[in-house]
Protein backbone atom coordinates (compact mmCIF):
# COMPACT_ATOMS: atom_id res chain seq x y z
CA UNK A 1 0.00 0.00 0.00
CA UNK A 2 1.43 3.79 -0.88
CA UNK A 3 0.78 7.08 0.78
CA UNK A 4 -1.89 7.60 -2.03
CA UNK A 5 -3.73 4.11 -1.51
CA UNK A 6 -3.43 5.03 2.48
CA UNK A 7 -4.36 8.77 1.94
CA UNK A 8 -7.69 7.37 -0.26
CA UNK A 9 -8.57 4.49 2.29
CA UNK A 10 -8.15 7.61 5.45
CA UNK A 11 -10.64 9.17 3.30
CA UNK A 12 -12.84 6.82 2.83
CA UNK A 13 -12.94 5.68 6.61
CA UNK A 14 -13.62 9.45 7.58
CA UNK A 15 -16.20 9.91 4.83
CA UNK A 16 -18.22 6.45 6.52
CA UNK A 17 -17.98 7.97 9.75
CA UNK A 18 -18.93 11.88 9.37
CA UNK A 19 -21.46 12.08 6.80
CA UNK A 20 -21.67 15.30 4.86
CA UNK A 21 -24.63 16.69 6.28
CA UNK A 22 -23.11 16.84 9.80
CA UNK A 23 -23.77 20.36 11.58
CA UNK A 24 -22.69 21.24 14.98
CA UNK A 25 -23.54 25.23 14.40
CA UNK A 26 -26.09 25.13 17.27
CA UNK A 27 -24.14 23.78 19.81
CA UNK A 28 -21.33 25.73 18.81
CA UNK A 29 -23.24 28.83 18.54
CA UNK A 30 -25.07 28.23 22.59
CA UNK A 31 -21.17 27.99 23.58
CA UNK A 32 -20.26 31.08 22.36
CA UNK A 33 -23.35 33.25 23.52
CA UNK A 34 -22.13 31.63 26.69
CA UNK A 35 -18.85 32.46 26.19
CA UNK A 36 -19.75 36.16 25.53
CA UNK A 37 -21.78 36.66 28.30
CA UNK A 38 -18.94 35.58 30.52
CA UNK A 39 -16.36 38.03 28.44
CA UNK A 40 -14.88 40.68 31.11
CA UNK A 41 -14.57 44.23 29.81
CA UNK A 42 -10.51 44.19 29.93
CA UNK A 43 -11.60 41.77 27.08
CA UNK A 44 -11.97 44.74 25.26
CA UNK A 45 -8.07 45.74 25.58
CA UNK A 46 -7.50 43.51 22.77
CA UNK A 47 -9.75 44.84 20.12
CA UNK A 48 -7.63 44.92 16.96
CA UNK A 49 -6.79 48.35 15.45
CA UNK A 50 -6.59 46.19 12.05
CA UNK A 51 -10.03 45.58 12.50
CA UNK A 52 -10.88 48.91 13.02
CA UNK A 53 -8.97 49.78 10.21
CA UNK A 54 -11.25 47.30 8.26
CA UNK A 55 -14.31 48.74 9.47
CA UNK A 56 -13.14 52.14 8.67
CA UNK A 57 -12.23 50.73 5.22
CA UNK A 58 -15.61 49.16 4.72
CA UNK A 59 -17.73 52.23 6.29
CA UNK A 60 -16.23 54.60 3.76
CA UNK A 61 -17.21 52.40 0.74
CA UNK A 62 -20.21 49.82 1.26
CA UNK A 63 -20.30 48.71 5.06
CA UNK A 64 -21.21 44.87 3.93
CA UNK A 65 -21.24 43.14 7.26
CA UNK A 66 -19.01 40.80 6.76
CA UNK A 67 -16.13 41.45 9.50
CA UNK A 68 -19.13 41.71 12.06
CA UNK A 69 -18.50 38.09 13.41
CA UNK A 70 -15.31 38.95 14.31
CA UNK A 71 -15.80 41.91 16.66
CA UNK A 72 -16.97 40.08 19.78
CA UNK A 73 -19.65 40.45 22.44
CA UNK A 74 -21.63 43.58 23.67
CA UNK A 75 -22.81 43.52 27.20
CA UNK A 76 -24.51 47.13 26.62
CA UNK A 77 -26.87 45.09 24.05
CA UNK A 78 -27.15 42.16 26.53
CA UNK A 79 -28.20 44.18 28.52
CA UNK A 80 -30.81 45.81 27.40
CA UNK A 81 -32.02 42.39 25.59
CA UNK A 82 -32.47 41.29 29.89
CA UNK A 83 -34.19 44.36 30.78
CA UNK A 84 -36.71 43.56 27.45
CA UNK A 85 -36.33 46.86 26.33
CA UNK A 86 -35.95 45.98 22.52
CA UNK A 87 -38.94 45.49 20.31
CA UNK A 88 -39.42 42.24 18.52
CA UNK A 89 -40.82 42.73 14.92
CA UNK A 90 -40.19 38.88 13.45
CA UNK A 91 -41.24 40.40 10.18
CA UNK A 92 -40.19 38.27 6.62
CA UNK A 93 -40.03 39.85 3.60
CA UNK A 94 -39.17 37.16 0.53
CA UNK A 95 -36.63 38.14 -2.63
CA UNK A 96 -37.09 34.80 -3.90
CA UNK A 97 -34.55 34.78 -6.50
CA UNK A 98 -32.20 31.90 -7.43
CA UNK A 99 -31.15 31.47 -4.47
CA UNK A 100 -34.95 31.79 -2.50
CA UNK A 101 -33.65 34.64 -0.40
CA UNK A 102 -35.97 36.18 2.45
CA UNK A 103 -34.99 38.49 5.26
CA UNK A 104 -36.71 37.63 9.22
CA UNK A 105 -36.12 41.36 10.99
CA UNK A 106 -36.52 40.27 14.34
CA UNK A 107 -36.13 43.46 16.55
CA UNK A 108 -35.04 46.72 16.92
CA UNK A 109 -34.17 49.09 19.92
CA UNK A 110 -33.08 53.02 19.82
CA UNK A 111 -31.60 54.86 22.52
CA UNK A 112 -30.08 58.42 22.56
CA UNK A 113 -26.51 56.70 21.55
CA UNK A 114 -27.80 53.81 18.91
CA UNK A 115 -30.09 52.07 17.01
CA UNK A 116 -29.82 48.49 16.86
CA UNK A 117 -31.26 45.85 14.25
CA UNK A 118 -31.55 42.34 14.61
CA UNK A 119 -32.21 39.81 11.55
CA UNK A 120 -31.53 36.58 9.65
CA UNK A 121 -30.86 36.43 6.17
CA UNK A 122 -31.41 32.44 4.52
CA UNK A 123 -32.19 31.03 1.11
CA UNK A 124 -30.44 27.83 -0.25
CA UNK A 125 -27.97 27.31 -3.22
CA UNK A 126 -26.73 24.31 -4.75
CA UNK A 127 -23.47 22.62 -3.13
CA UNK A 128 -21.41 23.52 -6.38
CA UNK A 129 -22.26 26.98 -5.93
CA UNK A 130 -20.43 27.25 -2.20
CA UNK A 131 -22.20 30.43 -1.71
CA UNK A 132 -21.55 33.33 0.72
CA UNK A 133 -24.46 35.92 1.29
CA UNK A 134 -23.39 38.95 2.62
CA UNK A 135 -25.83 42.43 3.38
CA UNK A 136 -25.24 45.79 4.04
CA UNK A 137 -27.72 48.00 6.08
CA UNK A 138 -29.36 51.52 5.45
CA UNK A 139 -31.19 53.24 7.85
CA UNK A 140 -32.78 56.81 7.87
CA UNK A 141 -36.05 57.61 9.70
CA UNK A 142 -39.69 59.33 9.32
CA UNK A 143 -37.70 63.21 9.11
CA UNK A 144 -34.96 62.27 7.06
CA UNK A 145 -31.48 61.44 8.98
CA UNK A 146 -29.70 58.71 8.13
CA UNK A 147 -27.86 56.91 10.80
CA UNK A 148 -24.49 55.73 10.52
CA UNK A 149 -22.81 52.41 11.45
CA UNK A 150 -21.66 52.02 14.47
CA UNK A 151 -18.71 49.66 14.97
CA UNK A 152 -19.81 47.77 18.05
CA UNK A 153 -21.80 44.66 18.74
CA UNK A 154 -21.96 41.70 16.69
CA UNK A 155 -22.78 39.29 13.64
CA UNK A 156 -23.04 35.75 14.72
CA UNK A 157 -25.02 33.58 12.46
CA UNK A 158 -25.83 30.56 11.72
CA UNK A 159 -24.41 27.52 9.44
CA UNK A 160 -25.85 25.28 6.69
CA UNK A 161 -25.43 21.86 5.58
CA UNK A 162 -22.83 20.56 3.06
CA UNK A 163 -23.50 18.08 0.86
CA UNK A 164 -21.38 15.34 -1.94
CA UNK A 165 -23.88 16.17 -4.38
CA UNK A 166 -23.20 19.42 -5.70
CA UNK A 167 -26.45 20.20 -7.64
CA UNK A 168 -28.20 19.34 -4.07
CA UNK A 169 -29.53 22.30 -2.37
CA UNK A 170 -27.84 23.72 0.67
CA UNK A 171 -29.61 26.31 3.04
CA UNK A 172 -27.61 29.47 4.70
CA UNK A 173 -28.21 31.61 7.10
CA UNK A 174 -26.82 34.63 8.74
CA UNK A 175 -27.88 36.28 11.72
CA UNK A 176 -26.20 39.82 11.79
CA UNK A 177 -26.87 42.43 14.68
CA UNK A 178 -26.48 45.96 12.89
CA UNK A 179 -25.73 49.56 14.94
CA UNK A 180 -26.27 53.05 14.43
CA UNK A 181 -25.20 56.11 15.53
CA UNK A 182 -27.85 57.71 17.37
CA UNK A 183 -26.15 60.65 18.36
CA UNK A 184 -27.88 63.16 15.44
CA UNK A 185 -30.76 63.16 17.37
CA UNK A 186 -31.05 66.02 19.43
CA UNK A 187 -34.52 65.54 20.47
CA UNK A 188 -36.36 63.32 23.08
CA UNK A 189 -39.21 61.70 20.55
CA UNK A 190 -41.24 59.27 22.74
CA UNK A 191 -40.73 56.60 19.22
CA UNK A 192 -39.00 56.86 15.91
CA UNK A 193 -40.71 55.99 12.17
CA UNK A 194 -37.64 54.06 10.89
CA UNK A 195 -37.10 52.36 7.36
CA UNK A 196 -34.63 49.69 7.15
CA UNK A 197 -33.29 48.80 3.92
CA UNK A 198 -31.17 45.69 3.67
CA UNK A 199 -29.14 45.26 0.60
CA UNK A 200 -28.17 41.52 -0.20
CA UNK A 201 -25.03 40.69 -2.07
CA UNK A 202 -23.27 36.99 -2.68
CA UNK A 203 -20.09 35.87 -3.62
CA UNK A 204 -19.88 31.91 -5.28
CA UNK A 205 -16.97 29.56 -5.39
CA UNK A 206 -17.39 30.31 -9.58
CA UNK A 207 -16.73 34.42 -8.85
CA UNK A 208 -14.32 34.15 -6.50
CA UNK A 209 -12.35 31.84 -8.84
CA UNK A 210 -12.67 34.53 -12.20
CA UNK A 211 -12.80 38.10 -10.03
CA UNK A 212 -10.99 37.38 -6.58
CA UNK A 213 -11.85 36.42 -3.34
CA UNK A 214 -13.52 39.94 -2.27
CA UNK A 215 -16.09 39.28 -5.37
CA UNK A 216 -19.50 40.63 -4.23
CA UNK A 217 -22.41 40.03 -6.59
CA UNK A 218 -25.78 41.45 -6.22
CA UNK A 219 -28.95 39.87 -5.72
CA UNK A 220 -31.55 42.50 -4.31
CA UNK A 221 -32.54 44.40 -1.25
CA UNK A 222 -35.65 44.17 0.99
CA UNK A 223 -36.97 47.22 2.92
CA UNK A 224 -39.09 46.99 6.52
CA UNK A 225 -40.85 49.96 8.24
CA UNK A 226 -41.42 50.69 11.82
CA UNK A 227 -41.87 51.91 14.55
CA UNK A 228 -39.57 51.69 18.17
CA UNK A 229 -40.17 53.40 21.42
CA UNK A 230 -36.98 55.75 22.09
CA UNK A 231 -35.01 56.04 25.34
CA UNK A 232 -33.42 59.09 26.04
CA UNK A 233 -30.10 59.40 27.54
CA UNK A 234 -28.28 61.50 30.66
CA UNK A 235 -26.22 63.81 29.47
CA UNK A 236 -23.13 65.85 31.08
CA UNK A 237 -22.66 68.95 29.21
CA UNK A 238 -18.81 70.33 29.76
CA UNK A 239 -16.37 71.26 28.62
CA UNK A 240 -13.73 70.77 31.19
CA UNK A 241 -9.94 70.66 30.71
CA UNK A 242 -7.06 68.49 31.98
CA UNK A 243 -3.08 68.56 30.96
CA UNK A 244 -0.57 65.67 30.80
CA UNK A 245 2.26 64.86 28.76
CA UNK A 246 1.87 68.64 27.59
CA UNK A 247 -1.12 67.58 25.37
CA UNK A 248 -4.50 69.42 27.05
CA UNK A 249 -7.12 67.22 26.46
CA UNK A 250 -11.35 68.51 26.48
CA UNK A 251 -14.39 66.58 27.70
CA UNK A 252 -16.49 68.07 25.89
CA UNK A 253 -19.84 66.15 26.96
CA UNK A 254 -20.88 62.13 28.20
CA UNK A 255 -24.16 60.87 27.38
CA UNK A 256 -24.93 57.73 29.09
CA UNK A 257 -28.05 55.54 27.78
CA UNK A 258 -28.82 52.15 28.55
CA UNK A 259 -27.06 50.76 25.47
CA UNK A 260 -23.64 52.46 24.82
CA UNK A 261 -21.92 55.50 26.75
CA UNK A 262 -20.36 58.04 24.45
CA UNK A 263 -17.48 60.58 25.20
CA UNK A 264 -17.00 63.55 23.15
CA UNK A 265 -12.95 64.04 23.35
CA UNK A 266 -10.72 66.95 22.17
CA UNK A 267 -6.86 66.89 21.75
CA UNK A 268 -3.94 67.80 19.81
CA UNK A 269 -1.44 64.93 19.83
CA UNK A 270 1.93 64.60 17.85
CA UNK A 271 2.00 62.36 15.44
CA UNK A 272 2.45 58.81 16.38
CA UNK A 273 5.99 57.08 15.41
CA UNK A 274 3.76 54.78 13.00
CA UNK A 275 1.10 57.69 12.14
CA UNK A 276 -1.68 55.68 13.71
CA UNK A 277 -4.28 57.28 15.46
CA UNK A 278 -3.73 56.96 19.16
CA UNK A 279 -5.86 54.69 21.10
CA UNK A 280 -6.99 56.01 24.48
CA UNK A 281 -7.22 54.09 27.72
CA UNK A 282 -10.17 54.80 30.26
CA UNK A 283 -10.94 53.81 33.59
CA UNK A 284 -14.49 54.83 35.23
CA UNK A 285 -15.45 55.10 38.96
CA UNK A 286 -18.59 56.53 40.71
CA UNK A 287 -17.98 57.09 44.37
CA UNK A 288 -14.90 55.98 44.15
CA UNK A 289 -16.19 52.70 43.40
CA UNK A 290 -14.37 51.15 40.30
CA UNK A 291 -17.18 50.24 36.81
CA UNK A 292 -15.08 50.92 33.99
CA UNK A 293 -11.29 49.86 34.22
CA UNK A 294 -8.38 49.97 31.38
CA UNK A 295 -10.62 49.98 28.38
CA UNK A 296 -9.78 50.87 25.10
CA UNK A 297 -12.42 52.90 23.84
CA UNK A 298 -14.03 52.53 20.49
CA UNK A 299 -12.79 55.28 18.03
CA UNK A 300 -15.61 56.48 15.48
CA UNK A 301 -15.39 54.54 12.14
CA UNK A 302 -15.15 58.20 9.99
CA UNK A 303 -12.87 60.26 12.21
CA UNK A 304 -14.05 64.33 11.82
CA UNK A 305 -12.05 65.53 9.56
CA UNK A 306 -9.16 68.02 10.37
CA UNK A 307 -10.92 68.22 14.24
CA UNK A 308 -9.45 67.41 17.36
CA UNK A 309 -12.46 66.67 18.50
CA UNK A 310 -13.71 63.22 18.05
CA UNK A 311 -16.32 60.98 19.72
CA UNK A 312 -15.48 57.52 20.92
CA UNK A 313 -18.09 54.96 22.96
CA UNK A 314 -17.95 52.37 25.02
CA UNK A 315 -21.20 49.42 24.38
CA UNK A 316 -21.48 49.12 28.19
CA UNK A 317 -24.31 49.76 30.13
CA UNK A 318 -23.38 52.08 32.20
CA UNK A 319 -27.31 54.28 33.21
CA UNK A 320 -27.72 52.30 36.68
CA UNK A 321 -24.66 54.69 38.10
CA UNK A 322 -26.15 57.57 36.98
CA UNK A 323 -28.02 58.79 40.13
CA UNK A 324 -24.96 57.04 42.04
CA UNK A 325 -23.17 60.35 42.73
CA UNK A 326 -19.61 61.68 41.55
CA UNK A 327 -18.25 60.19 38.21
CA UNK A 328 -14.54 60.44 37.67
CA UNK A 329 -13.03 59.39 33.90
CA UNK A 330 -9.84 59.05 33.95
CA UNK A 331 -7.84 58.90 30.49
CA UNK A 332 -4.60 56.81 31.97
CA UNK A 333 -2.62 57.02 28.86
CA UNK A 334 -2.47 57.31 24.91
CA UNK A 335 -1.20 54.26 23.00
CA UNK A 336 -0.02 54.29 19.26
CA UNK A 337 -0.80 50.66 18.00
CA UNK A 338 2.31 48.54 16.69
CA UNK A 339 4.79 50.71 17.55
CA UNK A 340 6.07 47.96 19.92
CA UNK A 341 9.07 45.78 19.26
CA UNK A 342 7.54 42.33 17.76
CA UNK A 343 10.61 40.25 19.57
CA UNK A 344 10.74 41.97 22.43
CA UNK A 345 7.06 41.29 23.17
CA UNK A 346 7.00 37.46 22.42
CA UNK A 347 10.24 37.21 24.19
CA UNK A 348 8.46 38.91 27.15
CA UNK A 349 5.83 36.73 26.54
CA UNK A 350 7.76 33.74 26.75
CA UNK A 351 9.57 34.46 29.52
CA UNK A 352 6.51 35.83 31.82
CA UNK A 353 4.06 34.47 31.05
CA UNK A 354 5.03 31.04 29.66
CA UNK A 355 3.22 31.34 26.41
CA UNK A 356 4.54 31.54 23.03
CA UNK A 357 3.04 33.61 20.31
CA UNK A 358 3.44 34.56 16.71
CA UNK A 359 3.80 38.09 15.17
CA UNK A 360 1.46 38.78 12.09
CA UNK A 361 2.27 40.87 9.17
CA UNK A 362 -0.47 43.55 9.57
CA UNK A 363 0.32 43.60 13.23
CA UNK A 364 -0.92 41.67 15.83
CA UNK A 365 -0.08 37.95 17.56
CA UNK A 366 -1.68 34.68 17.02
CA UNK A 367 -1.13 32.90 20.42
CA UNK A 368 0.95 29.61 19.13
CA UNK A 369 -0.22 25.76 19.42
CA UNK A 370 -0.67 24.30 22.06
CA UNK A 371 -3.31 27.47 22.71
CA UNK A 372 -3.08 28.58 26.66
CA UNK A 373 -5.91 26.45 28.91
CA UNK A 374 -6.65 30.10 30.31
CA UNK A 375 -7.36 32.45 27.01
CA UNK A 376 -8.11 35.67 28.89
CA UNK A 377 -5.15 35.55 31.15
CA UNK A 378 -3.54 34.70 28.48
CA UNK A 379 -5.20 37.83 26.66
CA UNK A 380 -4.48 39.84 29.57
CA UNK A 381 -1.43 39.13 29.98
CA UNK A 382 -0.50 40.22 26.81
CA UNK A 383 -2.33 43.35 26.58
CA UNK A 384 -0.67 44.46 29.89
CA UNK A 385 2.67 43.51 28.31
CA UNK A 386 1.79 45.64 25.22
CA UNK A 387 0.89 48.07 26.61
CA UNK A 388 4.31 48.72 28.26
CA UNK A 389 6.10 48.00 24.86
CA UNK A 390 3.91 50.62 22.37
CA UNK A 391 4.50 54.20 22.14
CA UNK A 392 2.42 55.80 24.88
CA UNK A 393 1.94 59.03 26.13
CA UNK A 394 1.24 58.81 29.79
CA UNK A 395 -1.47 60.63 31.56
CA UNK A 396 -3.41 60.43 33.43
CA UNK A 397 -6.44 63.25 32.35
CA UNK A 398 -8.80 63.65 34.68
CA UNK A 399 -12.51 64.83 34.36
CA UNK A 400 -15.43 65.05 37.18
CA UNK A 401 -19.24 65.58 36.70
CA UNK A 402 -22.19 64.58 38.35
CA UNK A 403 -25.18 63.80 36.33
CA UNK A 404 -28.13 66.54 36.85
CA UNK B 1 -17.84 33.10 12.55
CA UNK B 2 -20.94 30.92 11.13
CA UNK B 3 -19.29 30.81 8.11
CA UNK B 4 -16.15 29.40 9.36
CA UNK B 5 -18.17 26.50 11.07
CA UNK B 6 -20.27 25.92 7.59
CA UNK B 7 -17.26 25.46 5.68
CA UNK B 8 -14.84 23.72 7.83
CA UNK B 9 -16.89 21.77 10.22
CA UNK B 10 -17.33 18.46 8.65
CA UNK B 11 -13.47 18.25 7.15
CA UNK B 12 -12.22 18.60 10.82
CA UNK B 13 -14.76 16.44 12.34
CA UNK B 14 -13.26 13.90 10.21
CA UNK B 15 -9.63 14.66 10.95
CA UNK B 16 -11.06 14.10 14.82
CA UNK B 17 -12.58 11.07 13.87
CA UNK B 18 -9.90 9.72 12.27
CA UNK B 19 -7.65 10.93 15.44
CA UNK B 20 -10.21 9.46 18.51
CA UNK B 21 -11.66 6.54 16.56
CA UNK B 22 -14.80 8.43 18.03
CA UNK B 23 -17.64 9.70 16.13
CA UNK B 24 -19.13 11.63 19.47
CA UNK B 25 -15.60 12.80 20.50
CA UNK B 26 -15.32 13.99 17.03
CA UNK B 27 -18.21 16.34 17.05
CA UNK B 28 -17.19 17.65 20.39
CA UNK B 29 -13.77 17.95 19.25
CA UNK B 30 -14.69 20.08 16.55
CA UNK B 31 -17.21 22.28 18.61
CA UNK B 32 -14.02 22.96 21.49
CA UNK B 33 -11.74 23.99 18.23
CA UNK B 34 -14.05 26.46 16.80
CA UNK B 35 -14.47 27.93 20.22
CA UNK B 36 -10.72 27.93 20.93
CA UNK B 37 -10.34 29.65 17.59
CA UNK B 38 -13.21 32.15 18.18
CA UNK B 39 -11.67 32.83 21.75
CA UNK B 40 -8.12 33.59 19.38
CA UNK B 41 -9.57 34.97 16.59
CA UNK B 42 -8.56 38.58 17.39
CA UNK B 43 -5.33 37.18 16.67
CA UNK B 44 -6.22 36.16 13.43
CA UNK B 45 -5.01 37.86 10.02
CA UNK B 46 -7.84 37.11 8.03
CA UNK B 47 -5.81 37.58 5.18
CA UNK B 48 -4.04 34.27 5.33
CA UNK B 49 -5.72 30.72 4.56
CA UNK B 50 -7.77 29.66 7.72
CA UNK B 51 -8.14 25.96 7.42
CA UNK B 52 -4.12 25.45 8.16
CA UNK B 53 -4.09 27.34 11.25
CA UNK B 54 -7.45 25.62 12.69
CA UNK B 55 -6.97 22.70 11.67
CA UNK B 56 -3.93 22.98 14.06
CA UNK B 57 -6.30 23.15 16.66
CA UNK B 58 -8.70 20.64 15.87
CA UNK B 59 -5.45 18.05 15.79
CA UNK B 60 -4.50 19.32 19.62
CA UNK B 61 -7.62 18.99 20.70
CA UNK B 62 -8.36 15.74 19.38
CA UNK B 63 -5.08 14.47 20.85
CA UNK B 64 -6.08 16.32 24.31
CA UNK B 65 -9.55 14.48 23.87
CA UNK B 66 -7.60 10.92 23.47
CA UNK B 67 -5.19 11.70 26.29
CA UNK B 68 -7.07 12.55 28.66
CA UNK B 69 -9.60 9.95 28.02
CA UNK B 70 -7.12 6.95 29.23
CA UNK B 71 -9.29 4.86 30.50
CA UNK B 72 -11.27 4.42 27.47
CA UNK B 73 -7.90 3.68 25.66
CA UNK B 74 -7.35 0.70 28.03
CA UNK B 75 -10.50 -0.71 27.40
CA UNK B 76 -10.06 -0.72 23.95
CA UNK B 77 -7.08 -3.22 24.50
CA UNK B 78 -4.73 -0.90 22.60
CA UNK B 79 -1.43 -1.08 22.28
CA UNK B 80 0.80 1.09 23.95
CA UNK B 81 3.27 2.93 21.88
CA UNK B 82 7.04 1.46 22.26
CA UNK B 83 4.99 -1.58 23.51
CA UNK B 84 7.98 -4.18 22.74
CA UNK B 85 5.93 -7.36 22.03
CA UNK B 86 4.72 -5.07 19.28
CA UNK B 87 7.66 -4.91 17.34
CA UNK B 88 8.12 -8.19 17.41
CA UNK B 89 5.44 -9.36 14.94
CA UNK B 90 6.70 -10.62 10.90
CA UNK B 91 5.74 -7.79 8.50
CA UNK B 92 3.83 -10.38 6.46
CA UNK B 93 3.15 -9.85 2.94
CA UNK B 94 3.76 -6.05 1.35
CA UNK B 95 1.56 -3.82 1.67
CA UNK B 96 0.85 -3.52 -2.20
CA UNK B 97 0.33 -7.18 -1.96
CA UNK B 98 -2.54 -6.91 -0.23
CA UNK B 99 -3.96 -3.68 -1.61
CA UNK B 100 -6.49 -5.24 -3.84
CA UNK B 101 -8.41 -7.13 -0.62
CA UNK B 102 -11.96 -5.82 0.27
CA UNK B 103 -10.80 -5.99 3.76
CA UNK B 104 -8.15 -3.64 3.81
CA UNK B 105 -9.88 -1.28 4.45
CA UNK B 106 -11.51 -2.88 7.84
CA UNK B 107 -8.10 -3.75 8.55
CA UNK B 108 -6.51 0.20 8.04
CA UNK B 109 -9.22 0.64 10.62
CA UNK B 110 -7.91 -1.36 13.40
CA UNK B 111 -4.52 -0.49 12.69
CA UNK B 112 -5.42 2.92 13.13
CA UNK B 113 -6.60 2.34 16.47
CA UNK B 114 -3.90 0.37 17.55
CA UNK B 115 -1.85 3.49 17.11
CA UNK B 116 -0.68 5.30 19.77
CA UNK B 117 -2.64 8.48 19.57
CA UNK B 118 0.20 10.67 18.71
CA UNK B 119 1.25 9.01 15.85
CA UNK B 120 -2.20 8.32 15.01
CA UNK B 121 -2.55 12.43 14.94
CA UNK B 122 0.89 11.81 12.76
CA UNK B 123 -0.49 9.87 10.07
CA UNK B 124 -3.67 12.29 9.90
CA UNK B 125 -1.78 14.99 9.69
CA UNK B 126 0.77 13.41 6.99
CA UNK B 127 -1.37 11.13 4.81
CA UNK B 128 -4.86 12.57 5.54
CA UNK B 129 -4.48 16.65 5.55
CA UNK B 130 -1.08 16.63 3.43
CA UNK B 131 0.91 18.33 5.83
CA UNK B 132 4.99 18.33 5.36
CA UNK B 133 7.05 17.23 8.17
CA UNK B 134 8.01 20.71 9.03
CA UNK B 135 4.43 21.87 9.68
CA UNK B 136 3.27 18.43 11.75
CA UNK B 137 6.56 19.80 13.59
CA UNK B 138 5.13 23.21 13.70
CA UNK B 139 1.41 21.72 14.96
CA UNK B 140 2.72 18.99 17.21
CA UNK B 141 5.18 21.56 18.62
CA UNK B 142 7.64 18.55 18.25
CA UNK B 143 11.35 18.62 16.61
CA UNK B 144 11.66 17.49 13.21
CA UNK B 145 13.52 14.80 13.86
CA UNK B 146 10.49 13.55 16.42
CA UNK B 147 8.10 13.64 13.86
CA UNK B 148 9.84 11.76 10.97
CA UNK B 149 10.53 9.32 13.28
CA UNK B 150 7.19 9.50 14.60
CA UNK B 151 6.00 9.02 10.81
CA UNK B 152 8.53 6.31 9.97
CA UNK B 153 7.29 4.63 13.40
CA UNK B 154 3.73 4.59 12.38
CA UNK B 155 4.28 3.56 8.94
CA UNK B 156 6.50 0.21 9.92
CA UNK B 157 3.32 -0.30 12.59
CA UNK B 158 0.86 0.21 10.52
CA UNK B 159 2.93 -2.38 8.06
CA UNK B 160 2.96 -5.00 10.84
CA UNK B 161 -1.20 -4.48 12.03
CA UNK B 162 -1.78 -5.18 8.62
CA UNK B 163 0.24 -7.62 8.02
CA UNK B 164 -0.78 -9.54 11.24
CA UNK B 165 -4.42 -9.40 10.60
CA UNK B 166 -4.22 -10.85 7.08
CA UNK B 167 -2.14 -13.70 9.02
CA UNK B 168 -4.60 -13.83 11.52
CA UNK B 169 -7.45 -13.93 8.98
CA UNK B 170 -6.00 -16.35 6.58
Amino acid sequence: MDERQLKRLLTEIAHEEIPDDMNVWHEIRQQVETANSRTTRRGFRLVRTGLLAALFVLATAVAYAVYQGLIGSDPGLDAVNQANLVTTIEETQELGGDYDWAVTLHYAYADANRITVGYTVTGAAPARDQLRPFTNTLLRDSTGRQYTWLPVGGGGGGGGGGSSDPDALVPFEDNIGASFDASIIDDAPESLDLTLTIQLAYATEDARQEFGPDVMLPAGDVTFEFTVPFIAGHRYDGPQTASASAIDMTLQDVVVAPSLTRLDLCFAAPPSDNGKPWAAFADVTVDGNVVVEDFQLLSPIVPVADSDCQQYVMPLSLVEYVESGEWTLTIAALRAPDTESPDTVIQRMRDEAGINITPLEDGGYMFSEPLPEDMTAASAALADILSEEQQTLEGPWVFQWRFE
Amino acid sequence: MASLVERYQVHAARVAYLITQDRSQAEDVVQAAFLRAYRSIDGFDPRRPFQPWFMRIVVNQALQTVQRDRRELSLDGDRQAGDPSFMLHDPGPTLESIAEQTELKQQVRQALKALAPEERAAVVMRYYLDFTEREIAAALERPAGTVKWRLHEARKQLRTLLGETEAEEG
